[in-house]
């Protein structure tokens, strides 16, 4: 097992009413898996903004591993102690 | 930017006294400032103080571009804003406030918001373009425009006590666009804000555009500051290219 940190920023946290939490994911787990977990785990409405209706991660999302942008479709993997930063697109001016 | 070259004078000197002495910004940073044209739009919470701050810096011409009246649900964070003018046309108020601080600033304001119609004049009026529009669709509009035109654009934005922001250089940094491929659909028009993080926000996004326009510091290139004034975090992200981008790949 492998643990991640996640962070949420701005509507995320909203959702997910924390602004962060610890995560046990089997190894060699992707931020695909780590979105699903969430997703499931939470349910709406934090699940509705990690994932589109197809299940697959959403576009909009910004998704940061050590501060390093990564895109989900890569399939990249988490090591342990990754903190992983989920950020929902701000707009306000 | 089409306008000749114009000098420092002593009025400015005795203006710029406390900036000029400012390590790598000196005489040449403030006569790039009072040459540059910089586009903000809009001129609410973020807009209103970016403007302000630049007015104050000295930079030379601002085009605002900003629709409607002064509402009274404004006066949290519109801070160029007043609560006499409630009901009335901000363009008409902008102008006025910003040459009660500055009364060289040159100011093109179009009381109008960021569209498809307006986009390529309002950048092509600019140097540089500071994003700071309540609508993802406006930001990718300025965006798209920017990247167009070659021209640098400060993109900053907010949510409750969370402010994030990021400086696009069109060909060297990833634009808006490698960040949003497509426009956030669960962003609401309408979203909780403090009038502080609006002014925390505008103030670094002001710093930007000043760096950019004068060659000092090191701006926000290929990085994203996010910060959450509730603990005062603050952190950056490396963001990347797109390669397919739909806008910035071809430059
Ligand atoms: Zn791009």
């Amino acid at each position: 097992m492998i643990s991640i940190r996640v962070r949420y920023v701005a509507q995320l946290k909203q959702a997910a009413g924390v602004a962060v939490e610890e995560v046990e994911l089997s190894s060699s787990s992707s931020v695909r898996d780590l979105l699903l977990l969430l997703a499931d785990r939470h349910g709406a409405p934090l699940g509705n903004l990690l994932l589109g209706e197809d299940g697959s991660p959403q576009s909009t999302i910004l998704v940061f591993v050590r501060d390093e942008q990564i895109v989900p479709s890569d399939g990249s993997l988490l090591k342990d102690g990754d903190v992983v930063t989920l950020l929902s697109p701000m707009a306000g001016g | 930017m089409s306008t000749p070259d114009q000098s420092l004078t002593n009025d400015d000197r005795a203006i710029y006294e406390w900036q000029l002495s400012v390590s790598g910004f000196g005489e040449d940073g403030q006569r790039r400032l009072k040459n540059a044209s910089v586009l903000v739009s809009r001129v609410g919470g973020v807009g209103g103080t970016v403007a302000y701050e630049l007015a104050a810096a000295g930079v030379g011409r601002l085009i605002l571009a900003h629709a409607g009246n002064v509402r009274p649900d404004d006066l949290n964070r519109q801070l160029l804003m007043t609560h006499d003018w409630i009901g009335r046309p901000r363009m008409d108020l902008a102008p006025r406030r910003l040459r009660e601080l500055n009364p060289t600033l040159e100011v093109l304001a179009v009381a109008e918001n960021v569209s498809e119609e307006n986009v390529e004049r309002l950048v092509c009026e600019a140097d540089l373009v500071v994003s700071c529009a309540p609508l993802f669709s406006e930001r990718l509009l300025m965006n798209r425009e920017a990247v167009r035109q070659g021209k640098p654009l400060v993109d900053c934005a907010m949510y409750e006590l969370e402010g994030q922001l990021t400086t696009v250089i069109p060909g060297r940094t990833p634009c808006l666009a490698c960040l949003y491929p497509s426009e956030p659909r669960a962003w609401a028009r309408r979203f909780p804000v403090l009038g502080t993080v609006a002014g925390t926000v505008a103030s670094l996004g002001a710093m930007e555009a000043i760096k950019v326009l004068a060659g000092l510091g090191e701006p926000l290139l290929g990085q994203l500051l996010i910060f959450d004034l509730r603990d005062m975090t603050f952190r950056k992200a490396s963001i990347r290219r797109r390669p397919d981008c739909i806008v910035c790949s071809r430059c």
